[in-house]
């Protein structure tokens, strides 16, 4: 198993497709935090820093990167056909696929904490330049982050199982962003009080946001669980009967 | 060319290899209502390359296939030195494969290609180099994969199989897109590697190909054995005899009742398969027939093949 998470880690590391998600994760969140912060909008900026509202961007966002990550773990495989080396070199296709979410996770949780730090470098001296006094609770931030870093393990691997179940890239990527952006926005609308078990929703509720209208973090963090065991077990299930031809 | 021939390796000091190196017992392979395989049986031996000869869509790579565990066969089984692929402890170090061109990242570069699949394999990085030198493809190395050329491509695969130092290589259709000296320097490699006692099944549809790369043959066609003989034997079955005569039917009525195969090509030619010229001289001299001409023809490998598949097609 080690010499499995070696090899993933190792394929993640050696293509640009991490550096090129990684840069553009900060940009996206860079241009966010400075739209929060300068533009006031009657947000109030008087908060201590676990609380500031420019960490929803990252917060939001990052997670989502984590889930591509995971999507393009074994599509990527698919689509080049280097899934038969892999195979071959490892022919216990559950050690992979836990390979795969280890690495997947860790490799999520990295973007997310980069994401994270580039906002914080970005905010806190706008919030500084306008006067804002910055306060914040070690314990609180740290929920924060411990919330963020949960949120995108989760992510990586609903996308690593979901990506192994569909198989296709173009179709696995696709559908998941189409869910997310689309399908459960007008779901929410319709019927808040079931779209609020829906993953994206409950991905939102674990780390925090909106808590008046979604589920608490612990139930959000359970249920998200819940499709991700989904998710990597149907995965699971499809691929120990699949022929690789 | 750069590259390094296995012969100028120290030769590796390992035990013969086991008999058989890889052994398909009744395989059958359906997907859907389309028969690939069908009741396959076959073994392959060490110390010989061995050829896996049929026309395109003859069952060829699912057998690769269901040999590495890759695809699970509809009935039967087969084993690799005794073990299905799945089992075995350390299988890279057993078998080397390259199935097809493209099972590669584009982006990623040929040296950390194989880096990753060493890592797996736990290969000592030093091997990757090792093997970039053999296949001679050094000075590419650190380039993404997806510029090779196709010849590059097949000594990318190469490299890969050759990673854990294997001892039974299974190609498929290696020689795509090789020019003749890489055919050559792969026929070297082959013939060496088989040559120190292990095993090699090399796959092609290409007969002179394989003509060039093989010792032994087996034959499919439609998911079935239609032979497993030496590339000698193949051709050697199928030589046939060409007697111009002024009489052709006289003499071929003759030749049919000493149980001869004769087939007529008009303008008095006959073929006959079966026996050598002393013979065939012998029966026209009794049977009070002028011959005009009598030549031995050796048939292609190609012709012998053709033959075979459509005897079975028939």
């Amino acid at each position: 198993m080690r010499r499995q998470i070696a090899s993933e880690v190792r394929k993640l590391a050696t293509t640009r497709s991490i550096y090129a998600m990684a840069g553009g994760l900060a940009v996206i969140v860079g241009l966010g935090v400075v739209a929060i912060v300068t533009d006031g909008g009657g947000a109030n900026l008087v908060l201590p820093l676990e609380r500031q509202v420019f960490l929803h961007v990252s917060l939001t966002i990052a997670p989502l990167f984590g889930l591509l990550l995971g999507l393009r773990s074994f599509t990527d495989e698919f689509r080049y056909g280097s899934i038969v080396p892999t195979l071959l070199a490892s022919p216990n296709r559950r050690r992979v696929l836990g390979a795969k979410l280890v690495a997947t996770a860790g490799g999520g949780v990295a973007l997310t904490l980069a994401a994270t730090a580039v906002s914080i470098a970005i905010g806190v001296p706008l919030l500084v330049a306008k006067g804002v006094e910055i306060t914040w609770s070690a314990p609180a931030m740290a929920e924060v982050i411990g919330r963020l870093v949960g949120a995108t393990m989760l992510w990586t691997a609903i996308g690593v199982g979901v990506g192994l179940a569909v198989k296709h890239q173009v179709a696995a990527i696709a559908g998941a962003l189409v869910w997310l952006l689309a399908a459960e926005g007008i779901f929410s609308g319709l019927v808040p009080d079931v779209a609020k078990y829906f993953p994206g929703a409950a991905g939102f509720a674990v780390v925090g946001i909106n808590p008046a209208e979604l589920l608490t973090p612990t139930m959000g963090a359970l249920l998200l669980g819940g499709y991700a065991a989904v998710a990597v077990a149907s995965g699971a299930i499809l691929m120990q009967r699949r022929d690789i031809t | 060319m750069g590259a390094t021939s296995t012969a100028d390796r120290p030769p590796v000091e390992r035990a013969p290899l086991e008999w058989p190196a890889i052994s398909v017992r009744g395989v059958s392979k359906r997907f859907g209502k389309v028969t690939a395989v069908d009741d396959l049986s076959l073994e392959v031996h060490p110390g010989v390359v061995t050829g896996f000869l049929g026309p395109n869509g003859a069952g060829k790579s699912t057998t690769l296939r269901i040999v590495l565990g890759l695809v699970a066969p509809t009935e039967g089984s087969a084993t690799v030195l005794g073990m299905p692929y799945r089992s075995l402890p350390e299988p890279t170090k057993t078998v080397g494969a390259v199935l097809e061109t493209q099972s590669f990242n584009p982006l990623r570069s040929g040296r950390n290609h194989l880096r990753v699949l060493a890592s797996a394999s736990g290969i000592p990085q030093a091997r990757v180099d090792e093997v970039l030198e053999q296949v001679g493809l050094q000075a590419a190395a650190r380039r993404n994969a997806g510029t090779y050329s196709l010849g590059m491509r097949q000594r990318l695969g190469l490299a890969a199989a050759l990673l854990g130092e294997p001892r039974i290589l299974i190609l498929d259709e290696p020689a795509n897109g090789l020019d003749p000296q890489g055919i050559r320097w792969l026929r070297d490699l082959l013939r060496g590697f088989a040559r120190e006692g292990n095993a090699v099944l090399v796959s092609s549809h290409v007969l002179t190909e394989m003509a060039q790369l093989a010792d032994e043959a087996i034959v499919i066609n439609r998911g079935r054995l239609v032979r497993q003989a030496s590339i000698a034997e193949l051709t050697h079955g199928s030589r046939q005899l060409s007697v111009v005569t002024s009489e052709a039917p006289r003499l071929a009525t003759a030749l049919r009742e000493r149980g001869l195969g004769v087939v007529s090509t008009g303008d008095g030619e006959l073929r006959v398969s079966g026996a050598d010229a002393a013979a065939v001289g012998m029966i026209a001299f009794e049977t009070r027939v002028p011959v005009l001409g009598l030549a031995e023809t050796q048939t292609s490998l190609e012709d012998a093949f053709l033959e075979l598949t459509e005897e079975d097609a028939r």
